[in-house]
């Protein structure tokens, strides 16, 4: 059953004692909250993952619970258990999905080193992927999130995640967060998505969810091959503009937007070069939300034209659209 | 005293790049065409600064071959620096190894 369609006391009721089991794909969390307001969240920008079993293994346990003692009264705080540790500093109380979705994506990214993870947006069509590695601010998450709400299939936003033996990316699929003016430039876009409640002053401004399509989820233990690796940056000055990047270079800034690329060593140097070689690489500096959309899909398009690796020049001119 | 490159490294390249991936450090570097002949011919076998000179007094271009000392030694320096070359004592010792 859908998280969706489970009625919110009963909900509530399984959070706040067993927890509920939730699948990302390449991950598995068993989530656990006493926090009623933050159950109702849950249900929101979950609402189309399944609710598993929350007995067995899981990669991680996240708790999220009110502070007790004077926090309780005076700026009442909650805190974030991973497999019953605090390893977060504890939020305001009104703030808890933020430290959940935070605690969780720090617990995931320090425990799977049996994965390559790159701090990318990841969407796919067609199984062939688009890697889009980028720093904080850069409009990365607006771009991974506007994609999926055109045919675009979302593996993740904050990691990307690349199996080991064959540079293959998995998903890891969590609600996207959007911050500050990118909430609104997606309820402009898509009128129709799925939006948690936003959170204004948190330690990035204000934060809103995505939930993740339902047919997304679904097909979350689908692999994607990588095709495209693209560096965005928004601009509101340009219209777009792709630039070919060179592929040593492309191998550079991912793995300095890798989160274990140095723990993991000659196995990571193995994957990044495949993924490396197997993609075409480019700089997207955008200021319009369909015209990168469209860039993109022309892009992976053209890549999909050639068979195998390599799949498309790099030598083509800078472009413009 | 001879140089050779360290063993053990994965070597990718890419257009005009070659990524060098080091065996001890688990770093990799950027090398350019240059960077990368010498560690090449290193991997070969030993040779000497003055081989080195050499070596890239013939590949460069004759209006570029006037700085090839200079070229040489920061190369030299920084393969150093990176630890991807070292000092060897014995050049015969060391390419009966790497050629048995």
């Amino acid at each position: 059953m859908r998280i969706a369609e489970i009625p919110e006391q009963l909900l509530f009721h399984r959070l706040s004692t067993e927890g509920v089991g939730i699948d990302f794909g390449s991950a598995r969390a068993r989530v656990k909250t006493n926090l009623p307001a933050c159950a109702a969240s849950i249900r929101t920008v979950y609402g189309g993952y399944f609710a598993d079993d929350p007995s067995g293994m899981f990669d991680v346990t996240v708790d999220l619970r009110r502070v007790r003692g004077i926090r309780a009264y005076v700026r009442p705080q909650c805190q974030l258990l991973c497999d019953g540790i605090v390893d977060q500093e504890p939020f305001p109380l009104d703030t808890s999905l933020p430290l959940l979705e935070w605690g969780t994506n720090y617990s995931l990214a320090t425990r799977l080193y049996c994965y390559l993870l790159l701090h990318a947006g990841v969407v796919e069509r067609g199984g062939r992927a688009i890697v889009m590695p980028a720093m904080p601010g850069s409009g990365k998450s607006t771009l991974t999130a506007a994609l999926t709400l055109r045919g675009f299939r979302l593996l993740s936003d904050e990691f990307g995640v690349v199996r080991l033996r064959d540079a293959r990316l998995l998903r890891m699929l969590r609600p996207l967060a959007l911050k500050n003016e990118s909430i609104d430039v997606i309820q402009r876009f898509e009128p129709t998505a799925v939006l948690g409640r936003r959170f204004p002053k948190t330690r990035k401004g204000t934060v809103a969810h995505l939930a993740p399509q339902p047919s997304h989820v679904d097909a979350r233990q689908e692999v994607a091959s990588p095709a495209l690796v693209v560096f965005p940056r928004f601009d509101p000055a340009a219209s777009v503009e792709l630039h070919p990047v060179q592929k040593a270079r492309a191998f550079a800034r991912l793995a300095v937007n890798s989160f274990n690329c140095e723990a993991l060593g000659p196995q990571a140097f193995e994957a990044l070069s495949q993924l490396v070689a197997e993609s075409s690489c480019w700089q997207l500096r955008y200021g319009d939300l369909n015209g990168a959309i469209k860039a993109l899909r022309e892009l992976l398009d053209e890549a999909k034209q050639v068979d195998g690796p390599g799949l498309l020049s790099d030598k083509r001119e800078a472009v413009r659209w | 005293m001879p140089l050779v490159a360290v063993d053990g490294l994965r070597i990718r390249h890419f257009d005009d790049a070659t990524v060098v991936f080091h065996p001890l450090s688990w770093d990799a570097h950027l090398l350019n065409p240059a960077a990368f002949a010498v560690l090449e011919l290193l991997l070969q076998a030993p040779h000497s600064e003055s081989e080195i000179i050499e070596f890239l007094e013939d590949a460069l271009r004759d209006e570029d071959r006037p700085q090839a000392v200079a070229h040489s030694e920061k190369l030299i320096s920084e393969l150093r620096s990176l630890g991807l070359i070292r000092q060897t004592a014995d050049s015969a010792i060391d390419a009966n190894r790497r050629d048995p």
